[in-house]
């Protein structure tokens, strides 16, 4: 589907904010799906790019990403009024509960996503959020977090704003106080939390990454360890379908 | 104007398949259109028993390309016959049944198990796979196991069998002759290139299992040649691959010497691909005054020596 774009504006050096013009998507997505982005200019570059859905307005949808390689070079050279080749809602999105205790954690680029959670949170739920970056040219979006959260925690990895450390430190300190645990970050922070809400036995959804391929489920590619249904071992599900959020007893990482 | 196409006793309602691998069992895209629109659909390669497939990352993009190593991540045999076949039989395509094993015998018990299935129309034997580690590659790259193991799946296949070949053998031609002497009924050609793509940072593989089956716009060329190399070769159908991503790849294909055509990676890029291929060879053909879409195949004209 083709869809005309509001706004592809840079939010950093290598971060950028695409809204696009996409009722039909703002009405039926939810946290955590994805869109599906066609390459502008070079057919030579095969593959969509997957990009988490940031937020929703009544007519139109809103993704951050971040400038890997050409394809999202290419995406990023959009501009106001040009069209854009998109697939989605796409996958499976965070579970929004009500009248929980809930807890956000974000780190690097997984924060975004997680906005438009917050926003569908507060309505039902108590929200602290948990914000990580490398440092301080990585933070991003922390002030849309304030709104409607109870407590907003951010670090830098290397303490040049905010809190110093990672932002897993921070998080463990309160995590027993929380019914359930959202996240989305590199692997690593990942599996911090995972570790986290083991202990203190916690519901805990993870939007995982992987290299995709046709983004609907069907090539297969973008697998991640699962343990198996039946019995001992493991199994592969896909990122695109089945995910990108696991409950994270599920997933093995 | 007639899109159809005959394969012995099969009618296909058009020449484009969606190409194994490329297109799960359909559900996916049943969402995005009519599969009932397809030619046939050539489902996910399946093996006796269940796989869980190569660890990830298992795709790479290269240029015009794809490099995967899913390494037939399928249900296995019982499931396939159980769920995906059911599902498979309320559609008015020709279904074919996408096979791979280890061994001959294996090989043997598959079609044999599924030569009883009526909801199957064509079993495709996969010696091509270039992402698992034993048998299946072995079989198409090597003249006599290839001809071993037709002579005796020949024997227990009771529906049409198609044999898809692979890219990586020094003369494709030749096992497609091997394929016409035992009785295939139709060549598909060509699955994946060996590759490898490589991630400068890391010095190491971009795919976890090294290397990679290539497909997309990127082999067209070569895999046109092989075809009209195949088609000088044998005179049963050739199913054509290798990069089509639209209209006039499917004619150039026919033309190269194909029969039908399949169509894979670039239903990764756009799901709407394969009925905007459909729709293009019939406007195509109605523009041109072409009666029959068949009229195509095997019509190239290839220079012969001192010719002006």
């Amino acid at each position: 589907m083709i869809y005309s774009i509001l706004e592809n504006k840079a939010l950093s050096v290598d971060v950028y904010m695409m809204t696009i013009e996409a009722p039909a998507i703002a009405a039926s997505c939810y946290p955590g799906q994805f869109l599906s982005v066609l390459v502008p200019y070079d057919k030579s570059l095969l593959l969509r790019r997957p990009i988490s859905i940031c937020d929703t307005k009544d007519k139109s949808v809103t993704i951050i990403y971040q400038i890997k390689g050409e394809g999202t070079r290419l995406i990023s050279t959009l501009k106001e009024g040009d069209w854009v080749d998109v697939l989605g809602p796409l996958g499976v999105g965070f579970p929004v509960p009500e009248n929980k205790k809930t807890a956000i954690v974000g780190g690097g680029i997984g924060v975004f996503p997680l906005l438009f959670l917050k926003n569908r949170l507060i309505s039902n739920n108590s929200v602290d959020c948990y914000l990580g970056y490398k440092n301080k040219e990585c933070v991003l979006l922390c002030d849309e977090f304030s709104y409607g959260t109870s407590n907003v925690c951010v670090s830098t990895d290397d303490g040049s704003l905010y809190n110093c450390g990672y932002i897993t430190d921070f998080f463990e300190k309160d995590s027993s106080s929380f019914d359930i645990v959202y996240s989305c970050g590199p692997k690593d922070m990942l599996r911090q939390v995972k570790r986290i809400c083991e202990k203190n036995n916690t519901l805990l959804y993870v939007s995982l990454e992987e290299r995709m391929g046709c983004g609907i489920g069907a090539c297969l590619v973008c697998a991640c360890k699962t343990y198996a249904d039946n019995g001992p071992g493991f199994d592969y599900k896909h990122v695109c379908k089945d995910g990108p959020v696991f409950d994270s007893r599920e997933v093995i990482l | 104007m007639n899109l159809g196409v005959k394969l012995g006793e099969l009618e296909f309602k058009n020449p484009v398949i969606a190409a194994s691998g490329t297109f799960g069992f359909g559900r996916e895209y049943e969402k995005y259109f009519d599969l009932n629109i397809l030619g046939g659909i050539s489902g996910k390669g399946i093996t006796p028993k269940p796989r869980t497939g190569n660890p990830p990352p298992r795709i790479a993009e290269t240029p015009s390309g794809i490099l995967n190593s899913v390494g037939l991540q399928n249900p296995g045999l019982m499931r396939y016959i159980e769920e995906e076949l059911l599902y498979l039989s309320q559609f008015d395509i020709i279904n074919i049944a996408n096979v791979a094993a280890d061994t001959i015998d294996d090989y043997c018990m598959m079609v044999s198990v599924l030569s009883q299935e009526e909801a199957v129309d064509a079993i495709e034997l996969n010696v091509s796979c270039p992402n698992v580690k034993t048998g299946c590659l072995a079989f198409g790259t090597d003249e006599k196991e290839l001809d071993l193991l037709l002579s005796k799946v020949r024997r227990e296949c009771k529906k049409p069998l198609i044999v898809k070949l692979t890219p990586n053998t020094h003369n494709i031609a030749k096992m497609a002759g091997i394929c016409e002497d035992n009785g295939a009924d139709a060549i598909s050609a060509v699955n994946t290139f060996l590759g490898l793509a490589i991630d400068i940072s890391t010095k190491r593989p971009v795919l976890k299992n090294n290397f990679g089956g290539l497909s997309g716009p990127c082999i067209k060329p070569i895999a046109l040649r092989m075809i009209s190399q195949i088609y000088s070769e044998v005179s049963i159908p050739i199913i054509a691959m290798g990069g089509i991503s639209n209209h006039l790849d499917v004619i150039e294909y026919m033309i190269a010497g194909a029969a039908l055509c399949m169509v894979g990676t670039v239903n990764m890029r756009d799901p709407y691909a394969i009925p905007g291929i459909i729709g293009g060879l019939s406007d195509y053909c109605r523009d041109n005054k072409i009666d029959s879409i068949s009229s195509f195949t095997g019509s190239l004209k290839l220079y012969k020596g001192d010719e002006d």
